[in-house]
């Protein structure tokens, strides 16, 4: 299997995705003021359900 | 069929999160949350309809901003008071805190044990009869599993959700 082929259509594909979701409008003034020290490890939607499964 | 665009939504924790977060912060594989919560909100707010969630939402956001953001170092605590302050503030929400009862009976149909967070949403949307908007699929199918009479929309299945203009897709109901 050619990794390196998939690695570069899986990374394409995740760049695309940021540019899309950083181009989309938000209506919150404090996400352009934030400093990101860590990236790309939150599941938002993941952490409210195990709020709500407790 | 082109489904009607409604004036009025309960809007979850989830969209609200997705959407002040930046993007960068959040697993490469649900930067699609981050991107339909967002036109979601930007368009909600462009045609000014009535923005209604449960009073629960903001603990539940403060909850996710703090343990999965400033507690794992994505961003510092101030940016993080930001964030939280950004949600309550920035958005008209009318906040609601449901009927105790009705809270009650949608978690008995919902056939749950476990916390009543989303028979607190799903509540208020009911008193409201109008749509709720979430990211979460396992709701969704638990609504429509247990014939919960509230009309759930998962945010990327809502038009305005997608890429466009922010004037595209005004209510029609």
């Amino acid at each position: 299997m050619d990794m390196s082929k998939t690695s570069t259509i899986s990374t394409k594909t995740r760049a695309e995705a940021l540019t899309a979701a950083k181009a989309a409008p938000t209506p919150f003034s404090a996400t352009g003021q934030v400093r990101v020290l860590k990236s790309g490890t939150m599941d938002p939607g993941k952490a409210i359900r195990k709020l709500r499964d407790k | 069929v082109t489904q009607p665009i409604a004036r009025r939504y309960v809007i979850d924790t989830n969209i609200a999160v997705y959407s002040v977060l930046p993007p960068e912060t959040v697993k490469p594989e649900l930067l699609e949350f981050v991107e339909t919560s967002r036109w979601f909100m930007a368009r909600a707010l462009h045609h000014k309809v009535e923005m209604h969630t449960a009073r629960l939402m903001l603990p539940e956001a403060r909850n996710v901003i703090y343990r999965d953001g400033i507690a794992q170092g994505m961003f510092s605590l101030e940016d993080g008071v930001k964030l939280i302050q950004s949600i309550e503030s920035d958005v008209p929400w009318t906040w609601h805190d449901p009927n105790n009862q009705q809270v009650y009976e949608m978690q008995r149909t919902l056939n749950r044990t476990q916390s009543t967070g989303d028979a607190e949403f799903l509540a208020v949307a009911q008193a409201l009869g109008c749509p709720f908007i979430t990211t979460d699929s396992k709701l969704f199918n638990a609504v429509t599993q247990y014939r919960i009479p509230v009309q759930v929309i998962l945010v990327s299945q809502h038009p305005w959700s997608q890429q466009g203009e922010l004037e595209d897709n005004p209510p029609t109901e």
